[in-house]
């Protein structure tokens, strides 16, 4: 029998992270994220881990960075004000290349904005919240046992692409406790840090050098090799160059190992599309709401489905291209003021009507707002 | 044409921070999973750690739940004026209201024309008499709701109390509960399928 439990949003993100392998947690407390390093500073130590207090968030994403290069799986936990915080060194992980996973439980922003309240205001920022091109991976769950499992996901991908992942919550998924089946242990797949560079002992190791895939070298624990490190432009050796064509070469196969290998990063749900007409985009706890109103325009006979993004970034652009050749509306529904409503009139070239359902009032939104969106939507298509 | 949808049951705990309404959600959450239900619980309250509204709300069902907020509540157990003035109009029709009469002095009109089953006991005032302290008020709470309700059982209780209170004071919250369901005398039942109607007049 699986467990039946009840978890936390940040437990569950705290404890599936500590089953992918994380040993190290260096943090802030934030509201709605506190739970997060609360859970960690009980479970590391009980697993060998290590667990820090910093004195502020730039320390805390400095510290993690520290941590992975030094061989140990990292992560730190925040809300909108310390993630705004961590931008810096979120680029300098994805320049150096180092897995590492950054939690933002969202709230309501911009500045310290509502503490107690949800929002998910970060999804753009997330993906262009540090400077230069580069490519990052954001996961974003809708349930607590989608937290407990994605966490897990996305260590494996910081590991796999040597990159920093981005890991967004919200307020409702982190501070609500739900009824949840734990995954059996063989279900949950850990990709481990590799304890071996596969070289003689004179050789040298080129961290940084990607294979024909542009796949990124895999890190190496602690005492395997020695590597210089750095945020400038480097070779695959890690020491600064800065000849055009090395920077060319560094900068795409940043961008390339992550967006070629999109389709194989990317996670979606999906429910009742196969006739939708009408197709409601939502994720994160919104997706949950959004869930409900599809169940009940469904009984009012509305052909109406759910696309749910799990990976904001990359974006599931493929399958949502696929989906907008056969729908007559899409409604966007999400707790901003229409951030992914953005990338999806960017992938809109038939011209489909779009909807947005934005709100920023720090409630979620509910089943019946989304019901009402449907209706309306439905009115106006008949009318054409 | 109107369409029968089934919801979850919800209770709504309701006070101001620091009266323990939250810790009173958790326990009722983790009795309910024990019995075999899909629950839900959130919370709402401000930035300040005391004074405040404050609630907690617990949504269980036999299936697994979507949305995982309320609207109206079947059970609404309240421990401050500000509260009960608040959430009132939350309570679904014919539902059941508790109180603690130490810290309620009036329930609003609304109350007494949704429903019968209103419950009202100097809860805190109770308390202190018995164990010489109203910290354990919230668990006396939690007892009249088991009483009231009869969709939790103390027994329940008291295991998801014992992993949440520090081991010397389980046996006195043990006690408060046992001490809460003895408060009263009437049981009410929540209705076994919730049914709500959606029609939005499309066919």
């Amino acid at each position: 029998m699986r467990e039946f439990v009840l978890l936390q949003g940040d437990e569950a993100c705290a404890l599936g992270a500590i089953k992918a392998g994380c040993r190290f947690f260096a943090g802030y407390p934030i509201t709605p994220a506190t739970e997060i390093a609360e859970t960690m500073a009980k479970e590391l130590p009980k697993v060998g881990g290590t667990f820090i207090q910093m004195e502020d968030e730039i320390a805390s994403a400095a510290a993690i960075i520290g941590a992975s290069l030094s061989g140990e799986k990292s992560m730190t936990a925040t809300s909108g004000p310390g993630f705004s915080l961590m931008q810096e060194a979120i680029g300098y992980a994805a320049m150096t290349e180092t897995p590492t996973v950054i939690v933002n439980v969202q709230r309501g922003g911009p500045s310290t904005g509502m503490p107690t309240k949800t929002a998910q205001g970060d999804v753009m920022q997330a993906r262009w919240g540090t400077h230069g091109d580069h490519q990052i991976i954001a996961i974003y769950p809708s349930n607590v046992e989608e937290v407990y499992k994605y966490i897990v996901t996305a260590f494996n991908y910081a590991e796999l692409y040597r990159t920093p992942v981005i890991f967004l919550m919200d307020e409702i998924l982190g501070h609500m406790r739900e009824s949840v089946y734990l995954p059996y242990e063989s279900e949950m797949m850990v990709v481990p840090r590799t304890g071996e560079t596969g070289l003689a002992e004179d050789d040298i190791f080129h961290p940084f050098e990607g294979d024909d895939q542009m796949m990124a070298t895999p890190l190496v624990k602690m005492g395997k090799s020695r590597f210089h490190v750095s945020g400038l432009v480097h070779d695959e050796s890690g020491f600064p160059v800065g000849t055009p064509s090395d920077v060319s070469r560094l900068l795409r196969r940043l961008d390339n190992k992550i967006r070629l290998h999109s389709d194989e990063i990317v996670i979606y749900d999906e429910f009742m599309t196969e006739d939708a007409e009408i197709l409601v985009l939502a994720y994160g706890s919104v997706a949950r709401s959004a869930m409900k109103a599809v169940k009940m325009a469904r009984e009012d006979k509305i052909n109406v489905g759910l696309f749910k993004p799990v990976t904001i970034w990359p974006f599931p652009s493929t399958r949502l291209r696929q989906l907008l050749k056969k729908v007559s509306a899409v409604i966007v529904a999400e707790m901003n003021l229409g951030q992914i409503l953005f990338e999806v009139s960017r992938l809109n070239k038939r011209g489909v009507k779009l909807e947005h359902l934005g709100k920023v009032d720090g409630e979620l939104i509910t089943p019946q707002e989304i019901l009402d969106s449907i209706s309306r939507v439905k009115s106006e298509i008949m009318d054409l | 044409m109107k369409k029968a949808f089934p919801q979850p049951h919800t209770v709504r705990i309701s006070g101001i921070g620091g009266q323990g309404n939250v810790l009173m959600g958790i326990i009722l959450a983790e009795a309910l999973l024990d019995q075999g239900s899909w629950v839900v619980q959130t919370q709402s309250f401000g930035a300040q750690v005391r004074g405040g509204l404050s609630y907690c709300d617990v949504l269980f069902n036999t299936e697994p739940i979507d949305y995982p907020r309320a609207h109206s509540f079947e059970v609404i157990y309240s421990m401050h004026q500000m509260a009960v003035n608040a959430h009132v109009p939350l309570l679904h029709m014919n539902g059941i209201l508790i109180i603690d009469s130490t810290q309620v002095k009036s329930i609003p009109k609304e109350g007494a024309r949704m429903t019968r089953k209103i419950i009202s006991k100097p809860v805190t005032e109770l308390t202190e008499g018995k164990f010489g302290t109203s910290l354990p008020a919230n668990m006396v709470g939690l007892g009249l709701i088991a009483r009231a309700g009869n969709f939790v059982t103390t027994q329940a209780l008291k295991v998801a109390m014992s992993k949440h209170i520090k081991a010397k004071y389980v046996d006195m919250n043990s006690q408060a509960i046992d001490f809460g369901y003895s408060l009263i005398e009437r049981s009410y039942n929540l209705r076994s399928e919730r049914i709500d109607s959606v029609g939005r007049g499309f066919e």
